[in-house]
């Protein structure tokens, strides 16, 4: 009798114990993915970021985005990208730009997808329009219009 | 040989220390049970934590403008002369849906009382649908961070001075304080309890401070 007792005891343990390693392993697997989803968010940003760093050395923007098909400003891991360590090497950035639909030549359209491990990915799309020259002005300032992330 | 069967010391003895097995047993597994209900419910929490901040997160960095009182077709608070509550933050400006690509609609995040007790983190569309978010909230406040000088670093936003005019209208004709223009950035802090209050003693609440910095309003790189 109290053998049987005792062997179902343990399978109940074992049972609740595997449970509760089960829990623990899906719990730890959503709390990695909702890190990796907000560290792509933030590498998407990196990426714009380098983007318009990029075009401030650009004196003509129609020649930097030409066509509607867009141009790569920014490609590869963030790592290199920003020549430091301590990022996640695992993250991947593109940035590119297209040109204005409504043709301003000052005004650029830059998307940023970050990638990585896990299949992850997210996508921030910026809108950013150069203040006119003018023969004073050495650096012509940079306005963000809008924002949107995906 | 003669079978004499068990004396009454033996089956008491036997019973004695079947008894103690199963109460030993039953002390070790009655726990276990309640931390394994206890394991599940901490999750629980931690996911309606992470469902918050991300839906919170992404309507603030969307926002192109934010006001600390409820804004809408029904009670709405301007109507009544109400500009700030501390547990209230409407965003203007945001997509309708995560992926449309519009920019028109506004989201209302409040509290209100559900059961006797309880609090529930309520989302409100400027329209019809007014729908509870999350369940079993303890506490949720907002503050805003504005420059104090042009260029200068962020500071807290005084309530007082959110409420103290000067008075301007946005493009939908609805008054509000121009120190609402100077907002670039909203702490939110919101404090979630377990479902269950026989776990409260093994799952505490938790708290989340996010410190959200709006990316649609007028910037210069």
């Amino acid at each position: 009798m109290a053998l049987v007792t005792a062997l179902t005891a343990v399978l109940m343990m074992l049972a609740i114990g595997g449970s509760a390693a089960l829990n623990m392993m899906t719990e730890t697997t959503i709390a990695a993915n909702h890190r990796d989803a907000l560290q792509l968010l933030y590498c998407a940003e990196a990426g714009i970021d380098l983007g318009i760093s990029r075009l401030r050395t650009i004196a003509d923007w129609r020649a930097a985005a030409p066509d509607a098909h867009g141009t790569a400003l920014v490609q590869g891991r963030l790592t290199d990208l920003l020549h430091v360590t301590g990022v996640d090497p695992r993250l991947n950035v593109d940035a590119w730009a297209f040109p204005d639909p409504n043709g301003d030549p000052d005004v650029l359209i830059l998307q940023a997808v970050a990638s990585g491990g896990g299949g992850l990915g997210r996508a921030v799309q910026v809108t950013i329009r150069r203040a006119p020259a003018t023969p004073s002005a050495t650096m012509r300032t940079i306005h963000t219009i809008s924002w949107r992330e995906r | 040989m003669r079978n004499t069967g068990f004396s009454i010391v033996e089956l008491m003895l036997a019973s004695a220390i079947t008894m103690a097995v199963v109460g030993a047993i039953l002390a070790v597994v009655n726990p276990a049970q309640l931390m394994f209900r206890a394991q599940g419910d901490a999750a629980d929490l931690h996911q309606r934590l992470r469902a918050a901040a991300d839906t919170m997160s992404a309507d603030v960095r969307a926002a192109t403008a934010v006001r600390p009182y409820r804004v809408g077709a029904i009670r709405d608070d301007a109507a009544i002369g109400v500009y700030y509550r501390n547990d209230t933050l409407t965003v203007l400006g945001v997509p309708s849906t995560p992926l449309s690509l519009d920019d028109s609609a506004s989201r209302t995040y409040y509290l209100r009382s559900a059961a006797p007790g309880t609090l529930q983190l309520m989302q409100y569309d400027g329209g019809l649908s007014d729908l509870p978010m999350l369940d079993h909230v303890v506490r949720l406040s907002f503050d805003y961070f504005g420059h104090a000088t042009s260029g200068g670093p962020l500071v807290r936003l005084d309530p007082a001075t959110l409420v103290d005019g000067p008075w301007i209208e946005d493009a939908a004709h609805r008054t509000f304080d121009a120190d609402l223009l100077r907002v670039g950035e909203v702490r939110a802090s919101l404090r979630l309890e377990s479902t269950d209050p026989w776990l409260r003693r093994l799952v505490p609440d938790e708290e989340i401070v996010l410190h959200i910095a709006m990316r649609n309003i007028p910037d210069t790189q």
